[in-house]
């Protein structure tokens, strides 16, 4: 399986978000997509999800233009874990995880067959949420619930997984585990997996691909090693970083914010002046 | 799985639950009222051996006992959409203004033409209107607050002022002309029903429940976020709108008939949630039989309090009410205590 997304052009109240996006994903390889806050990462998340519509371009699943799949054929290819789930009303997380069934169910089923239930217990024993699929989801940790938000999605069994922070609020260790898992369902399942991240480090050390965004624009697009550059990094952020090597890999740390060579409003990179 | 296989018994042992205690109310209600006839005389009136005056009041209370209950089963399950469709567990009918604008058209329609008491349909038709139009200007007024849980909150309740004031000065007049005391429109009563509302009324709640059980997946996505819905294949704004609808319709059809009966539809959702869980294939059908006995209860209660009161006939609302303002405060603590 292929996406490629092709002039992609999204508005928000004719502020541009995305501009020319050209990207490809491929089965079976993680792709990070790295850039500062607004740079469009979850608008190009929510594009590849169809929950934004694309002012201009398009979007091909192996050549066929996703404006032509229905809603329920595409919720059974894509999946967006989305971090902001409404709480409000309580409900179980095995009531939010078996959701995820519900593109592979006829309309008119009213329950859960066998082979459901045994999806969710898989998924949710790989992701260690079995113990906790009857409690209420406004009890979990901020930990716990990224790993739960992440069993819905892959209940779903989609072929495209779009994740949206989900290192977020979890731990060194959850970190880790959660994006090891990712990578291990992306590989051992041929999924097309697009990952939003901050974590640098985390992008180099788990993608095949990264997709440097900024003002919605597609950067650089490459293997790790060629886009977690520092010339292209510090303008990008507009941060000065130092290169360090740890185990044979190199990672970018902070050190200071750029004052001299880049023209930088808070919040709203202009880009390098020098 | 364990979770999905306690999930259903408790389902079904709740539905046997409440339908015995559907039943058993039922049989209560027919044995409670001021004429004082009690359900001794049941076995006769079956066999046809009773006087006259025995049947024609057993009768009288068998079709306020199917009012009270369908109204409750039906404000009930409306509640449920309510908060579902607003993701806010304090939403209910009587909260969101949507029983105060229903009473609103209603007392407006029967002060231009009083003779429409009689012809409920067209009343029916009107609370479902004036019901829509409250629920849109409290969620259009939220909008422009901001449109978190509280502003939903206080909307529907300066929607519910306005319509209730309106509805006081519309009613004064329609006690007026057609001699009805407006106090039971106002807070509710099944004493004034007549046998033929009940086909009406049957109808619609059927329909509001073939309705609520169709679009009760897509709520249970719904609940999580209009774009979490949406991915899962789902169209949120149709989903809105038809539980929005549902709910109007039938609030719309309880006004017309018994006038405002407050808080069933806040209380059932809960006990609903508290007995089979938040997933909609269970807790509608639950909520309908939950507000249908509860309502049927606060009536004879009712009707046990008025027996002996020198007053006449209570207002159900009073009942449900007593009950529901402490119900909201307990669903308050619970929820601002997070």
């Amino acid at each position: 399986m292929r996406i490629r997304v092709e002039g992609v052009e999204v508005e928000y109240d004719s502020t541009p978000a995305l501009r020319e996006v050209t990207v490809e994903f491929e089965a079976g390889k993680v792709t990070c997509v790295i850039g500062p806050n607004g740079a469009g990462k979850t608008t190009l998340l929510k594009t590849l999800a169809r929950l934004v519509t694309p002012s201009r371009g398009a979007i091909y699943i192996d050549g066929k233009d996703y404006k032509y799949y229905k809603p329920r054929e595409l919720a059974k290819l894509v999946a967006y874990v989305d971090p902001h789930i409404h709480r409000s009303i309580p409900s179980t997380v095995f009531e939010f995880i078996a959701t995820g069934r519900y593109p592979h169910q006829d309309l008119l089923r009213a329950g859960y067959s066998e082979e459901d239930l045994l999806v969710v217990e898989r998924v949710s024993k790989e992701l260690g949420v079995h113990n906790l699929l009857g409690r209420k989801l406004d009890q979990l940790s901020s930990g716990e619930l990224q790993r739960v938000l992440i069993a819905r999605a892959l209940v779903q069994e989609p072929r495209v997984l779009l994740l949206d922070e989900p290192s977020a609020h979890l731990d060194l260790r959850y970190k880790l585990e959660v994006l090891d898992i990712v990578r291990r369902v992306t590989t051992r399942f041929g999924k097309v997996t697009v990952v939003a991240l901050h974590d640098l480090y985390l992008a180099s050390l788990y993608s095949d691909l990264v997709v440097l965004l900024w003002n919605g624009r597609v950067v650089a697009v490459g293997r790790p090693d060629e886009v977690l550059r520092k010339d292209l990094i510090e303008p990008v952020y507009g941060v000065v970083v130092e290169e360090v090597i740890v185990g044979g890999r190199s990672i970018l740390i902070p050190v200071d914010l750029a004052r001299s060579s880049y023209s930088y409003e808070i919040g709203v990179p202009t880009g390098p002046t020098s | 799985m364990h979770v999905y296989r306690v999930q259903i018994r408790r389902f079904f042992a709740s539905t046997i639950t409440l339908s015995l205690a559907s039943l058993a109310t039922f049989l209560v209600s027919l044995g409670v009222g001021p004429a004082g006839f009690s359900l001794r005389w049941l076995p006769e009136v079956v066999s046809g051996g009773t006087p006259r005056e025995v049947q024609v009041v057993l009768y009288l209370r068998l079709v306020r006992a199917v009012v009270s209950y369908a109204t409750g089963a039906v404000l009930g399950l409306s509640g449920a959409l309510m908060q579902s469709v607003t993701r806010n567990p304090l939403a209910d009918p009587f909260i969101l203004g949507l029983s105060s604008s229903a009473l609103a058209v209603v007392s407006a329609a029967l002060v231009v033409h009083p003779g429409l008491l009689a012809v409920r349909y067209y009343l029916m038709v009107l609370a479902f209107a004036g019901a829509l139009l409250g629920y849109t200007l409290t969620v259009a007024l939220s909008r422009l607050a901001g449109g978190g849980s509280a502003s939903l909150v206080l909307s529907g309740i300066a929607v519910s002022a306005f319509f209730s004031g309106v509805s006081h000065i519309l009613l004064y007049a329609v006690q007026k002309a057609t001699g009805m005391p407006y106090v039971l429109l106002l807070a509710g009563s099944a004493s004034s029903a007549l046998a033929r509302d009940i086909p009406y009324l049957l109808a619609s709640a059927s329909l509001c429940l073939a309705i609520s059980l169709a679009i009760s997946k897509g709520l249970n996505a719904y609940l999580y976020g209009d774009e979490y819905s949406q991915q899962l294949g789902f169209n949120p704004r149709l989903l809105s709108l038809a539980a929005s609808a549902t709910a109007s319709l039938g609030t719309g059809v309880t006004i017309a008939v018994t006038g405002i009966v407050g808080f069933v539809g806040l209380a059932s959702p809960h006990i609903s949630r508290f007995l089979v869980g938040s997933d909609h294939r269970f807790l509608l059908p639950t909520s309908f039989l939950v507000g249908g006995v509860v309502t049927l209860v606060a009536d004879v209660v009712v009707r046990l309090i008025s027996m002996g009161s020198p007053y006449g006939e209570l207002p159900l609302g009073t009942v449900t009410s007593s009950i529901g303002g402490p119900f909201i405060a307990y669903v308050l603590l619970r929820w601002f205590r997070k």
